[in-house]
């Protein structure tokens, strides 16, 4: 990322942490509570219904939306746009954690027959950009993670390679069996 | 899109009165509906609303947007909001960067309250046009990755939420509501009014924005912006390029560049329909021809140069059409070349085994690359060469020049034919390659032995009569090739090989296995093909076709009762001499007179006289009679096989105009295996 937007970043979420630390928010909208309601334990919780449905939604976009980073990261690889790179590495990081993380955060999905193969799907696509992004340990902690969690299941169906489907058993030793160099 | 916009501000006209103290408020509220509309109708809008409010905004902001009023505002925070949006909506109006910088200073003030999305969404909006007016592009693809990260984002879940209880149009969801809207400010911000500032470089970060607005974002929402109103189709027309063979390994500055080109090449070339080469056409020219250079100063990748060459030939093209049927000759400089063009095509053949390391995503995309590059190469020719020959007959005095320039330009795409079209190559190379190598083998021979003025040295002559001999091996079908190979042998005094070298010609069409099974399974085509190889297995037709014009096999037609009629005559007429000769006994020596006879002596010297002068009569009646009925024969057999052939030169026009006529097949397979 380039440094001075590195910076700036930072300096927004200490000044939104701030301000949401303080609530000092003004005219908090309906959607604005709605959205700050919806913590980690809520997320963590058995769904069922609309909630269930909900989540399959919300899977399913982020499941295509890493697909789009990986696609992309790919292109600036290709055209070893380093600064294009650190840039989006650094989008891509923070994508993670506000957006991602904490909707795999709970077990249940992960065990519900619905949502199980996305939940995957989803966590094959992170281990994935974590590995084109250099962050190679974390790919493999990702990894070690799928293969306890969905222990006894490895031969569910995934997407993986992104574009094409392969067992979960597969798309691990794939992703694990790719050279340093490929990464 | 300006559809799209003027939707938009319509929509905007509905919005709800919202403060009591100025209708502006209200209005800048909402202006995330219509503050991506193009300047003229932004600035009409906003003088719209002035007249609706009973004040303009630029005095608006001077009343309302005071520090000491924003402070004694009920709610100085959306003040001060509604001030950053109201300068920026002047500057989207007016381009008076005074008000930019006024924006940006007013939604800095929001820094301690970018919690709200609506503040962060206005404050990264706001930087991300002042990063364009000051062409940082680090920065503004980093506005729009915070834009997206910390606004749109978070909005999304919610948004579903809201759209499921069907609550998304209720007022009091607040700026969640907004969503479908901001994605089409953030589609529209990064791909037009960056392509309007000039922002083209580094911009590969924000293709995962791209896709991520396309795949079921912009567009989705058709109860709140219109689908056709909104910007699906560009954004699909992006994402197509991206993912398809004529990127550059995926990246969306090289597509965006490409695509730019291409839209001053659709430019530049309505303007050639409707003015021919005005001023403005040939700066229309100039400028794509800048953009294609451009795209390709962007392409990194082999797959990158081969789609801007794949583009930039079919300009050439064109423009050699265009010159050609408007008969004039503009000097219009072009850093592209076909020379160019083929050392690229070379290039991506060279690296075929693994097509990926050249930026393509699979191999079917590198196939219809090289296949669209190959055909770019071999019309771009063709065009300049029919241009060149067209130039000849127009200018008599320079015609030797110009024909030898269309004879070099048939020869180049010989060459590349020669070079590339091998029988494993069928992947990368079109099928029509084979029909246009005809065209170029037999334009070769056309420009030297009929469009050239002057004097052809015997290696010329010859080297066109190999070109007219290879044009029927590629392309046998063409029944007014061979009379054109008669005319070219005659004019070296090498008629007599006309036979040695069609025979071989015409045996490959006869005992052409795909041509048979062309024919048993009637293709598109057969009639005529089944016609031409009747007439090909015939070595009489053959002569026909290369002697003989329609006329002459008319008038031969015509004259062949006279010809029975002289057959009649001459097999009388031996009858006779024959019956003659009978009565005149053996003609062998008779036995030796008396030497005193001498009347007899005389009268059988008379006999033996006339019965060798009987024989010479009777054998050249019998040969006139053999000619004549070889002639006959002729004309009531190969003659009609000959006159059968006339019609089929439709075959020839078809697969001139259609480069994907079924024809084109037949073609490849016979040239393979014919060299087998």
């Amino acid at each position: 990322m380039h440094p001075s937007n590195r910076l700036r970043i930072a300096a927004i979420l200490l000044a939104a942490s701030g301000s949401l630390a303080l609530g000092c928010v003004s005219e908090t909208t309906r959607a604005d509570a709605l959205m700050r309601n919806t913590s980690d334990a809520q997320a963590s919780a058995p769904l069922g219904g609309e909630a269930l449905a909900q989540r399959k939604v919300e899977l399913a976009r982020a499941f295509r939306d890493l697909s789009h980073f990986n696609t992309t990261l790919e292109s600036l690889r290709w055209r070893e746009d380093r600064e294009g790179t650190y840039l989006f590495s650094d989008f891509v990081g923070l994508h993670l954690e506000k957006q991602v993380f904490p909707m795999l955060g709970g077990e249940w999905q992960s065990r519900h027959p619905e949502v199980a193969a996305l939940d995957a799907d989803v966590r094959l696509a992170v281990a994935e950009l974590w590995m084109r992004t250099g962050s190679g340990s974390q790919t493999d902690r990702m990894l070690d993670d799928i293969e306890e969690r969905f222990s006894g299941r490895d031969e569910m169906l995934v997407s993986y390679p992104l574009g094409s489907q392969s067992t979960l058993r597969e798309a691990v030793a794939h992703l694990r069996d790719r050279s340093w160099w490929d990464r | 899109m300006r559809g799209g916009i003027l939707a938009l501000l319509v929509a905007a006209a509905s919005l709800p009165a919202v403060a009591e103290e100025s209708a502006w408020s209200g209005y800048l509220d909402y202006a995330y509906v219509y503050s991506s509309a193009e300047p003229e109708a932004l600035g009409a809008r906003l003088r719209e609303y002035g007249a609706e409010a009973g004040i303009r905004l630029e005095d608006h902001v001077r009343v309302a947007f005071t520090d000491r009023a924003i402070e004694a505002a009920a709610d100085p925070e959306a003040e001060q909001r509604r001030a950053a949006i109201a300068h920026l909506l002047i500057y989207l109006a007016s381009g008076d960067t005074d008000h930019l910088d006024a924006s940006v200073d007013a939604v800095a003030e929001l820094r301690s309250h970018l919690d709200r999305h609506e503040n962060r969404y206005w404050y990264h909006y706001i930087l991300a046009h002042r990063a364009l007016e000051r062409d940082t592009r680090f920065d503004f693809v980093g506005e729009m990755l915070d834009l997206w990260l910390l606004v749109i984002a978070p909005l999304e879940t919610p948004y579903d939420t809201l759209r499921d209880l069907s609550l998304s149009d209720a007022p009091s969801t607040g700026f969640v509501s907004a969503l479908p809207y901001l994605y089409e400010n953030v589609a529209r911000i990064i791909l037009i009014r960056r392509h309007q500032m000039g922002v083209d470089r580094d911009l590969d970060p924000l293709g995962a924005i791209v896709r991520m607005l396309y795949d079921g974002r912009v567009g989705a929402h058709p109860d709140v912006i219109p689908v056709e109103l909104s910007s699906r189709d560009y954004l699909e027309r992006i994402v197509r390029r991206l993912d398809g063979p004529e990127s550059d390994a995926g990246s969306l500055t090289f597509t965006l560049a490409l695509f730019g080109a291409t839209q001053y090449h659709d430019h530049a070339r309505s303007l050639l329909a409707e003015q021919g080469f005005s001023g403005d056409t040939l700066k229309g020219l100039r400028v794509t021809n800048g953009a294609y250079q451009s795209a390709l100063d962007r392409a990194v990748t082999l797959q990158g140069r081969a789609s801007v060459y794949i583009r930039v030939l079919r300009m050439l093209g064109e423009v050699y059409a265009a010159k050609q049927r408007l008969g004039v000759d503009p000097e219009i400089e072009s850093p592209f070349t076909i020379e160019g063009a083929i050392e690229v095509y070379g290039d991506l053949r060279e690296g075929g085994a693994r097509p990926m390391e050249m930026g393509y995503r699979s191999r079917e995309d590198y196939a219809v690359a090289m296949q669209r590059l190959w055909e770019e190469i071999q019309e771009t020719c063709l065009n300049a060469a029919d241009y060149y020959l067209t130039r000849a007959l127009e200018k008599r005095h320079s015609a030797d020049e110009y024909a030898r320039s269309a004879a070099r330009l048939y020869a180049r795409y010989l060459a590349f034919f020669q070079r590339f079209a091998s029988e494993t190559e069928r992947e990368t190379v079109p099928d029509s390659a084979y029909f246009a190598a005809y065209e170029a083998a037999r334009g070769y021979g056309d420009a030297l032995l009929t469009y050239a003025g002057g004097r052809l040295t015997p290696a010329e002559m010859r080297q066109s009569t190999e070109r007219y001999v290879a044009a029927l091996r590629l392309f046998p079908f063409d029944r007014q090739l061979w009379p054109a190979l008669a005319a070219a042998l005659e004019r070296q005094g090498r008629e007599s090989d006309y036979l040695e070298l069609a025979r071989p010609v015409a045996e490959a069409v006869t005992t052409s296995r795909h041509v048979d099974g062309w024919i048993q399974n009637q293709e598109t085509g057969w009639e005529a093909i089944s016609v031409l190889r009747r007439a090909l297995a015939d070595s009489q037709v053959l002569f026909y076709l290369g002697f003989a014009g329609e006329d002459t096999a008319a008038q031969l037609e015509a004259s062949l009762a006279e010809l029975r009629r002289e057959r009649d005559e001459t097999e009388r007429s031996l009858d006779a001499l024959v019956q003659r000769r009978e009565t005149l006994g053996r003609s062998a020596p008779p036995a030796a007179p008396a030497p005193d006879d001498s009347a007899a002596t005389g009268r059988r010297a008379v006999d033996a006289f006339e019965v060798e002068a009987l024989d010479r009569e009777i054998e050249t009646a019998r040969s006139r009679l053999r000619r004549q009925e070889k002639q006959i024969a002729a004309r009531t057999d190969a003659l009609p096989l000959f006159r059968a052939t006339v019609g089929t030169e439709e075959l020839v026009d078809e697969m001139r105009a259609r480069r994907d006529h079924p024809v084109h097949t037949l073609l490849r397979r016979m040239h393979h295996e014919n060299r087998r």
